[in-house]
Parts: structure tokens; sequence; C-alpha cells
């Protein structure tokens, strides 16, 4: 199998004991490796507009979007907004263990960016569709406690909020019921986070230049973070689940995470996820869907609710990694350290679903667990 | 227009020995698959064309169900698809996804009266 070889120091010698991955200071990957390297690129994909949202992509709707994102006023009190959660400075997320704002969730906050790339939202799955997650947060007793009906006068009564809403939906608030002002309002909150990309990344210039064959950009690339993606692609098996160029198969699984809640009882994940998307009136299978012929809601209507569904979390997007700790779904594991080293020790009893194969301790050494920290940080 | 005439074309001559597709030979049926589109990719949502075809001219059993798992890893698909009956012996699977790559195992399940039976088949993901 041909191996291709890089590095920034060509032809040095090194001793014996040198690991044969990395001998001259240089890393090898296979034909094989390079094609599981190339799969998580090119970056960014391109916008494709959510056909379940006429607003999505219009810049009408990403200003006033952007607008109610950073305003109090969708929160009953007028003292939480998006942003209390969702801060840009902390790469839209915020930073603690469990989000709080009228009171404290049991889930750590999910930042907010490459979320058009989803087909499912939430830690859960509980929504199909970005709107509809939109919705979620302002209706929430824990976060900004509102009502339909609440946010509809709000919206009707303000006068720049009403002529933003006038402009983009082409439609009077005074004439929209309470349920379509919400659903609009989510859709023009969703329009805004759709744009939220993360820049090419490290990873990405390497990713790039290993296509194009470009020894010298190759060769910038760290050498901590070159085996560490070895090993993310190799002995970790990580690209299993954090697979393309989002780095994730936008599902669900047990990660060996607990799964009690701080507030007492047993978070469900996915398995609630599904139960409350069943029950909601804001999926693609609604009457509020703007185009169910090109978003027919295939995986809303296929969704298995099963065993195994329990104590599953979403597969998180590794991109920015490094900027929202801390990590998994209830922000119990505080650095990218230490989430590496989960996996490493992995406790296999505490996986929910008997008999899987899919997640086994990885036993990594220190310095592998470095490297794939290194690996990490390039995303 | 141009993919749904190629499918019902591959369809119309499912139960011919050169027919485009997959086969897998039972006792006494055999069924044709093909999955639409062609190429199903890890992550991508993707139907199933299903014939089955008698091999001694007994009546034809119907398809009563699909699924996909990896042995290897202990779990099935998140998703449960389901099977529209066409035409005698003709079916088609929606919302099928597999979400990872490696081996599958793809399997049919089709019955006659009591008598249920499958017939199963390896898919490998990239």
């Amino acid at each position: 199998m041909r191996r291709l070889l890089f590095g920034p120091i060509a032809g040095l010698l090194f001793v014996a004991t040198t690991p044969p991955a990395i001998a001259n200071g240089n890393i090898s990957f296979t034909e094989i490796e390079k094609a599981a390297i190339l799969s998580h690129g090119p970056w960014p994909p391109k916008f494709r507009p959510d056909p379940s949202n006429r607003v999505s992509g219009k810049k009408s709707a990403v200003t006033f979007g952007r607008e109610l994102f950073r305003s109090r006023f969708l929160s009953r009190s007028r003292r939480h907004s998006c942003l209390t959660c969702h801060n840009p400075d902390l790469a839209y997320a915020d930073g603690l263990t469990r989000s709080s704002a009228i009171a404290t969730v049991d889930r750590n906050a999910i930042a907010l960016a490459n979320l058009r790339l989803n087909w499912w939202y939430g830690w859960d799955g509980s929504s199909d569709n970005l709107w509809a997650q939109s919705i979620r947060p302002i209706l929430d007793p824990r976060e900004m406690n509102a009502t339909a009906g609440l946010v509809a006068e709000r919206i009707r009564s303000d006068v720049p909020f009403s002529r933003g809403y006038k402009n983009v939906f082409d439609s009077n608030p005074k004439s929209d019921d309470n349920q379509k002002i919400l659903v609009n309002l989510g859709k023009a909150l969703a329009a805004f986070q759709e744009t939220i990309v993360t820049p090419p990344s490290r990873f990405d210039e390497f990713r790039s230049a290993l296509e194009n064959n470009n020894l010298k950009k190759i060769g910038r690339y760290p050498l901590a973070a070159k085996r560490g993606l070895k090993t993310f692609i190799g002995k970790g098996k990580c690209n299993l689940c954090h697979l393309g160029p989002n780095f994730t198969n936008g599902e669900f699984d047990d990660a060996g995470v607990r799964y009690f809640k701080a507030s007492g009882g047993v978070d469900k994940g996915r398995y609630g996820g599904i139960q409350n998307l069943k029950k909601s009136p804001y999926t693609l299978l609604g009457k509020f869907n703007d185009n169910p012929k090109n978003a027919p809601g295939i995986a809303t209507q296929h969704v298995a609710r099963s065993h195994q569904s329990w104590g599953q979390f979403r597969v998180p997007s590794l991109r920015n990694i490094s900027k929202t700790a801390p990590f998994m779904h209830d922000g119990s594991v505080p650095t990218l350290r230490d989430v590496v080293r989960h996996y490493s020790e992995l406790n296999e009893e505490r996986l929910h679903l008997d008999g899987s194969g899919l997640l086994r301790r990885l036993n990594l050494s220190e310095r592998e667990i470095s490297d794939l920290v290194a690996f990490l940080k390039t995303l | 227009m141009a993919a749904m005439a190629s499918v019902d074309d591959a369809w119309s001559q499912s139960c011919q020995k050169n027919a485009p597709g997959q086969r897998l030979v039972g006792n006494p049926f055999q069924l044709w698959f093909q999955t639409d589109p062609k190429k199903i990719r890890v992550g991508e949502f993707f139907k199933l064309h299903v014939s089955i075809c008698s091999i001694d001219g007994s009546t034809l059993p119907k398809l009563l169900k699909v699924n996909a798992g990896m042995p290897t890893h202990g779990h099935g698909m998140n998703y449960r698809p389901t099977v529209e009956n066409l035409a005698p012996g003709k079916f088609l699977a929606k919302g099928l996804m597999m979400h990872m790559a490696g081996k599958w195992l793809l399997r049919f399940e089709f019955g006659q009266g009591d008598k249920v039976t499958h017939l199963q088949t390896t898919v490998t993901l990239k």
C-alpha cells in the first residue's frame, strides 16, 4: 500500500526506538487514511436555504432575526435573551455546566455554529427543524417563560419590531394570529442562526494542502495534531460517529455519560426527545412547514423510539470544540483532555445499551491523549 | 422522470436473471432489490425498490418488513422503514438510513399466511 510521507524535516535520522509512524519526524498516511481525512471537507459547505422556512437566506430575515436574538423582548421578565445562553464571545455557548436563565436547566448549552447542517436539534433531537428549536426556549418556563400570546402582543405593540415583522413576512402582526407570529419569529431567529458558520480551521488548511499535495502547507500542520488525527481515524475510530465535514453523523448515541439529572430523576435523552417531537405542533409534518414537498420530514416520519434510545444524546459537531467547554450533554466533563480520557478509560458498565460493541475503552497512552487533544484544537 | 423510468425498467426486468440491481436467492422465491439513489451514503435516507419472484410458480408472499443493523456494533438503524405494496410481488420500502460507515446487514422479512421467512445481505458503507 502506498504511503504518503509529510513533515517539516525530511531526511533526519532518528534512533530506532522512535515509533514507525513518526520516523524521521514525519507522519505517514496511507491512501485509505488520506481518503478518510479528505472526507472531513471541504469547508464550509455551500449554503442551501431551508425549504421549510420561506425566509431562510433572506437578508431582511437575518437582520430581524439577529435583533430578536439580542433582544430581551421575547422573555416574560424582559431580563433574558438568546444571548443569555448563547454568547458570541463564548462560541455561542455560555461556558456553564448547565445553562441558567430563570432557573438552571438540565443540560449544557449547545454552541450554535453550523446548525444549518443538522436535521435534528437539541441534545435529544426534540425538534426536526431550526425554527421549532428556536421557539422552544421562548416557551420554556425555566428559560424565557413566554407564551405565543405574550410575544405576539409585544410584536403588535412595538413599532420597530412590528415594522421589522411586516418587512420580513409581508404581513401585518395585527392581522396574524398568535401562533403564526410565534412561528414566524422562530423562522427569523433560524434565518439568523443559519448564518453562524465557523471559518475554515487549521485542520481545513491541512486537509486542503493534503488534497492538493502542497507539501509546504502540509508541513505547517503541527506534528502532534497529525498524530492525533491518525488516532482519530485509526485506533480511536472517532470518525465512526464524528464523520463528514461537520464531524458528526447528526444522530444520537450513548457515550457512557451519567444520565441522572441534577434536579433529580433520569434524563431520558433521545427517548424523551422523540416523545416530545411526536407531540410538537412545530415539526415538518405540521401545518407550519412552508414547503412540505421539498421538506417532507422523512426522518420524522420514520424515526424509531426504542429501548436503544434511552440515554442517547446528540453526537455533537467537533468544529470549534476547543472553545465550547464544558462538554457532554450535562456539561459534566470540564476539558477536552477529560473528554479524551473519558473515552480512553470508558466505563463500559455505564453504557445503557447492553451488548453494544460500538464503544470500547481505548486505553490510550498519555501521549496519544495529548495528540488527540492537539488535533481537536485545530478544528 | 428519467430516474423513475430507469427504476421502472429495472423493475420490469427484476425477475429476469440478468436484471440490474441485487438478487437474493431463497426457496422457492428470490428477491430482487435496487436502492434509490443507487449509491447510498452514510447519513442519507434512501428507498428500496423490491420485487419478489417465484422460482416454481408458487403464490408470491408479501414483503412485511425491511430492517438493517450493524452486528459488530450491536445496533440497528435509528429509523423504522415502511413498506408499500405497489403491485403483486412489487414493493417500495421508505425511510432507511445508515448512520455509520462499516458493515450493515440488510434484512428482508416476508411472509405468506402464517409462514414468515427472511433473506439478508451485507451492505458495506465507506
